[in-house]
């Protein structure tokens, strides 16, 4: 019977009993409790037409009886009442009381008419004993056993087979209820050893998730210190690099100074050749200064030491500026240079003039520098509360796989092309540092042998917005 | 823009010029493109140096490296600024640390009257100095406050 195939039914609502948490658990039970006790109820009046039945056929009719069974349904309900409170075991004892009693009195008056009841409600207390503990069942059961087979001593009278014909079925139905109730506590001992094995594998899991936290948490400061670290590297780079562009910029300072000096007569007349050859010192020199410079704005911007100050600016004064600056070396390379502002842009604006000269200039070189032949156009127009400059070349143009990296240090297109076109190969680094630092976004557009379009958007600060922010 | 070609020799003719650097290089190519526009020019390697010289002279300008042994031009700027008799002079600061808002409005703070960035070309310092000079009351024209430079 322990191993029947009804198993997986029976068990799976068994074990939905005990998976149930405590308090579920016990409002489960307790309504379980209930119903046997319901069962009852539809017994004791069963019961009452079989009495009365048996009564009507009886010609001797005992009045007694209908106080019995009044008395017992009365008890019943007391007995429902407290196993509604959740006290089982006290509700069980009451029953079991009352039908030892209402057993003795049957066997002293009326064995005949009280058996079925007494005997409905001996089975329906064994069906509610099965929810106590085991010793409870064994205590209430063998009472029950004793109460039956000791009714000859109340009534000698007694015939025999009123004690051990319902003493037989009795123990009959004691034993199944035995191998169910053990099959009970096997499958609560299984659910229980599941439980608990459950219960050690959670604890398993959670001890090594405490593991892997404190890994976890290690690891994060190692990471921390790693970063702290990698930070501490860049400052540090950067801070040789400010010392070594600063230790490299002294030299320059005294050869620029005296090629100067030279070039502008103020040393005394050079021969022509003499005066050829020091132009080249003051032209490489330039060059080798323009370098320096720009490792070290990258490393000012790098070590975050370079600040955008915004002052008021005249755009077109600006412009001017740069033409002024970029036209020599648009009439060296022979391109058509030409410049265009917005008339709808404000005449005024807040910027940076120097950062915003750096980065204009830089997109300038670098346009002329890859522009052989044709033009070298820039445009400053107002989009929204943004402005854009834009610089477009008919140059060689950049391939679609360079772009992404044509904004990196150090990076000129590739190998091939260091060689004719000059330059560090940090302008378009630093440009987009500066264009990050002003919260503004650069774009490159190009197709190779197509010419190419930086496209640098800016945020528009003019006087009055200035002001309406502050407002 | 004013060129060096544009500017006439005796541009900075009757300035009394203090120069200030550690490099001797830097201090000469100074010296000479002063020189060369007429310019009374004193040299000294430090602060410290430069201090008493300013005192035995009193130039009308003077000219500073920042950077410097013994003692730096930040600590001259204090010490010229603390003492009554030289607190008037002009001194303009020269770094090799290019332009910073952080410099600059240090050095303005400090007392420093402006702000040149090495390295100087001939051209570029004549030129800037000659800019700043506009806004310097010239020794030649006592009282005047923004006399014409050349």
């Amino acid at each position: 019977l322990c191993s029947l195939p009804m198993k997986s039914a029976f068990h799976t609502w068994w074990l939905s009993r005990i998976s149930a948490p405590a308090n579920v658990h016990d409002v489960l039970q307790r309504q379980q409790f209930s119903l046997l006790l319901q069962t009852l109820f539809v017994f004791a009046p069963l019961n009452a037409l079989v009495t009365l039945g048996t009564w009507m056929i009886d010609p001797a009719p005992n009045p007694v009886h209908y106080m019995l069974l009044l008395a017992a349904s009365v008890i019943i309900t007391v007995a429902h009442l407290i196993a509604r409170r959740g006290h089982y075991r006290p509700a069980v004892y009451l029953l079991l009381g009352t039908i030892i009693s209402v057993l003795y009195k049957i066997a002293i008056e009326s064995p005949q008419t009280g058996m079925s009841f007494w005997l409905a409600m001996t089975i329906a207390l064994l069906l509610a004993m099965m929810l106590l503990p085991r010793r409870d069942v064994l205590v209430c059961g063998g009472l029950i056993l004793v109460a039956i087979l000791t009714q000859p001593v109340v009534n000698p009278a007694l015939p025999f087979s009123h004690t051990f014909i319902p003493a037989a079925i009795y123990i009959v139905f004691f034993g199944i209820c035995w191998v169910f109730l053990n099959f009970r506590d096997r499958l609560d001992g299984e659910r229980q050893a599941e439980l608990s094995a459950a219960l050690a594998r959670s604890e398993a899991a959670n001890t090594a998730l405490e593991a892997t936290n404190a890994a976890l948490a290690r690891s994060n400061q190692e990471l921390e210190q790693a970063h702290a670290r990698a930070e501490e590297s860049v400052q540090v780079k950067s801070q040789f690099l400010a010392t070594v562009s600063h230790e490299l910029r002294t030299p320059m300072n005294a050869i620029r100074g005296f090629t100067g000096i030279m070039l502008s007569g103020m040393g005394g007349t050079l021969d022509e050749d003499a005066r050829h050859m020091i132009a080249r010192i003051d032209t490489n020199s330039e060059r080798l200064l323009r370098l320096i410079n720009d490792i070290l704005d990258l490393s000012r911007i790098e070590a975050r030491k370079l600040e955008v100050v915004y002052t008021p600016l005249m755009l077109r004064q600006l412009v001017n500026r740069w033409e002024g600056e970029v036209g020599v070396l648009a009439a060296q390379n022979s391109l058509h240079f030409t410049t265009e502002v917005d008339p709808q842009l404000p005449e005024s604006i807040y910027g940076d003039a120097e950062r915003l000269s750096q980065i204009v200039i830089n997109l300038l070189s670098n346009a002329f520098k890859f522009t052989p032949e044709g033009s070298v156009h820039l445009c400053i127009s107002q989009q929204g509360d943004m402005y854009q400059i834009q610089v477009w070349d008919t140059g060689i143009g950049i391939a679609a796989e360079a772009q992404q990296y044509i904004f990196e240090e150090f990076r000129q297109v590739d190998g091939s092309t260091t060689r004719p076109y000059r330059g560090s190969g940090l302008g378009l680094a630093i440009v987009r540092n500066l264009v990050r630092m002003m919260d503004g976004q650069i774009t490159l557009e190009s197709n190779l042998g197509a010419g190419s379009t930086f496209t640098v958007i800016l945020p528009l600060l003019t006087p009055v917005n200035i002001e309406q922010k502050g407002a | 823009m004013v060129e060096p070609n544009q500017i006439t020799r005796d541009a900075l003719r009757g300035w009394n010029v203090l120069i200030v650097d550690d490099m001797p290089d830097n201090l000469e190519v100074a010296y000479r493109v002063l020189r060369y526009y007429g310019a009374q020019v004193h040299r000294a390697n430090n602060g410290m140096e430069a201090l008493g010289m300013a005192r035995a002279l009193h130039p009308d300008i003077i000219i500073a490296d920042l950077m410097m042994p013994v003692m730096d031009g930040w600590e001259m700027m204090r010490r010229i600024k603390a003492d009554s008799s030289l607190s008037d002079i002009p001194v303009i600061a020269l770094t090799g640390m290019g332009k910073s808002a952080d410099a600059l409005q240090e050095a303005a703070e400090v007392g420093f009257f402006d702000y040149l960035t090495k390295p100087l070309t001939p051209a570029t310092f004549v030129t800037d100095l000659l800019r700043l000079m506009n806004n310097l009351p010239h020794p030649n024209y006592v009282g005047t406050e923004h006399p014409q430079g050349d």
